[in-house]
């Protein structure tokens, strides 16, 4: 006989876990100021670690002595292993909590360590690094994107919350579930697919990004090389000490815009200072983005 | 009437936690009110009104009927043949003076008496240690979740017999569906080209005089007069300009326009941007 039929639903598995970050974050708290006692100078080190050390004992100790934690009696849920048949091995659970709490600083020190070799290695060509480094920078970005994923597949089909407990196949299940209230799960199904938007817009988005800045540096090395040529032609001159500077940017003046009371300040620091307020930098008269003049052959 | 012993163990904490909650609303709210009476006199006495809103609040709950407000509110006691007199009163030390006499040390020593400073701190980190250590044991034991509690022997019990807990998960899931269209608003809306969403409207609800106009002249000369306005600001243009269909307007917001939105039309006569763009008066 197996428990398939009692297997807890999302919201039971999301507030047992919202409880349990609550729970967590009190006892964070507590061993920071713990860690506090030994000095500055380690608080200062070492806080980072409280967090993570809270978690992994927390959920440890409820691992190692066959307890549930508080979250999961808070919603009379329980954890079993993949065949709903009994509770997971506590080798399971360990590496289930490992992977669930350590897992992102895990995989980010891992990408770490390949950058550092993609950079110090000569064996590869050095035309084929920056490829390379792009490759990783995208990928240290995707557990975001894998788990927000993951979350959607979560709220339409209430199987796993937790990418860590799918990698070890651990269930939950309702330890009374003749008693648990029937509740429609209409609303996760439209969650479900909000998330999935939100993650589909975002990676629209952030491709776009990607390709327009392509094409700004194509346009930007044309420009260059329009530029260097030019420049090979005449011959440099050296920075004038006399030359305005924008009030703005404390920088030489680039595209001076005058406005209508006689101030001169660069055309896009002007501009992003009128995105804020309506006024003169200087002297805060009125003034309008449209008030504003381009100076054309103006020094 | 045989007691009921078993209490989970979720409860007992959130009655600890609620208690904290509530008793911060009630001190702060008292001590905020009596701060707008003289704030120089109520820094001159802080730890003595503590003192006595920690010891009303002890007393209204603990000392008259055996149990906290958090426990109340989650229908828990403390077990009432083990609360004794003595131990009351031990409570009481243990809970409500220690913050005392901390306020008092810092505030009332002129001074300095090193000894009871490094006592003072001592005990406190003793205690902080010691009550995480107790939390891991309550974890185990699932009895006595508070150091004081531990030391008192004192146990909670339920007045109510084995009756779940109701959780309200339609709260949670009204919750978490608002979040969801707030991130996907938040995500959606800067991308959102709200001038040619504008333009569009607008055209439909005037589509039958845009057509119309479009039968007259192809180009018209602007004039330029003193009392002129640009037609989007309202206000005397900067570097007028047009579009070929007579009416001026500023650099800036012809062009910004144009920019953003490439089938902007005039708003005055639904006129369409020529191909060779837009030019100076």
């Amino acid at each position: 006989m197996d428990f398939r039929n009692a297997r807890a639903r999302q919201p039971e598995i999301v507030r047992s876990v919202q409880k349990d970050a609550r729970y967590t974050n009190e006892l964070a708290e507590d061993l920071s100021d713990v860690l506090r006692l030994t000095g500055p100078r380690n608080w200062i080190k070492y806080n980072q670690m409280c967090r993570l050390l809270a978690e992994l004992s927390y959920h440890g100790f409820a691992s190692a002595n066959n307890l549930q934690t508080l979250g999961e009696e808070y919603t009379g849920i329980i954890q079993v292993d993949g065949n709903y048949k009994q509770i997971p091995s506590r080798l399971l659970q360990l590496i289930a909590i490992v992977l669930e709490f350590g897992g992102d600083s895990l995989f980010q020190r891992l990408m770490q360590k390949l950058d550092t070799y993609v950079a110090n290695n000569d064996e590869i060509r050095t035309e084929i690094k920056p490829q390379l480094k792009k490759i990783i920078q995208r990928l240290r970005q995707s557990p975001s994107y894998v788990k927000a994923l993951h979350k959607s597949l979560f709220y339409l089909d209430a199987s796993k919350y937790q990418l860590s407990k799918r990698t070890t196949g651990i269930n939950y299940v309702l330890i009374r579930h003749w008693l648990q209230p029937e509740f429609s799960l209409y609303g996760y199904k439209i969650l479900g697919v909000i998330t999935f938007l939100q993650v589909s817009v975002s990676l629209a988005i952030s491709g776009w990004d990607a390709w327009r800045e392509h094409k700004r540096q194509q346009l930007e090395s044309i420009k260059q090389a329009g530029k260097n040529f030019l420049q090979r032609s005449s011959s440099t001159k050296d920075v004038d000490p006399n030359t305005p500077q924008c009030i703005l940017c404390l920088e030489p003046r680039s595209d001076s815009s005058l406005t209508p009371c006689g101030h001169i300040f660069c055309w896009s620091c002007l501009l992003e200072w009128l995105e804020e307020r309506d006024e003169c930098p200087l002297c805060r008269e009125s003034l309008k983005k449209s008030q504003v003049i381009l100076l054309q052959n103006y020094a | 009437m045989e007691k009921n012993k078993y209490v989970p163990r979720v409860n007992q904490i959130d009655a600890i936690y609620l208690n904290k909650d509530i008793a911060r609303l009630i001190r702060d709210n008292l001590l905020e009110n009596l701060q707008a009476i003289s704030p120089v006199l109520f820094i001159k006495i802080q730890p003595e009104l503590d003192l006595i809103i920690q010891s009303a609040i002890w007393f209204g709950s603990v000392g008259k009927r055996c149990s906290t407000f958090g426990q109340q509110l989650l229908v828990l006691a403390y077990d009432a043949e083990k609360l004794t007199v003595s131990r009351l009163v031990l409570h009481f030390i243990l809970t409500v003076l220690p913050g005392y006499v901390k306020s008092w040390e810092e505030r009332r020593l002129t001074r300095r008496v090193e000894w009871f400073s490094e006592a003072i701190m001592w005990v406190e980190n003793s205690a902080l240690i010691l009550n995480i250590l107790n939390y891991f044991r309550f974890l185990k034991t699932g009895r006595k979740p508070t150091l004081v509690d531990y030391l008192l022997g004192l146990d909670y019990i339920s007045l109510r017999n084995n009756q779940r807990r109701d959780i309200g998960y339609k709260y949670l899931t009204r919750e978490l569906l608002w979040g969801g269209f707030m991130e996907i608003l938040g995500l959606v809306l800067p991308i959102i080209n709200f001038r040619k969403l504008q333009r569009v409207l607008k055209s439909w609800t005037f589509s039958g005089r845009r057509l119309e106009d479009r039968d007259g002249p192809a180009f018209l000369a602007p004039q330029m007069t003193l009392s002129t306005t640009c037609t989007f600001c309202g206000e005397r243009p900067t570097l007028p300009h047009h579009m070929g269909c007579g009416h001026i307007y500023c650099y800036y917001c012809l062009n910004a326009n144009v920019l953003t939105d490439a089938s902007f039309c005039c708003p005055n006569c639904g006129s369409a941007c020529p191909e060779s763009g837009i030019q100076s008066v």
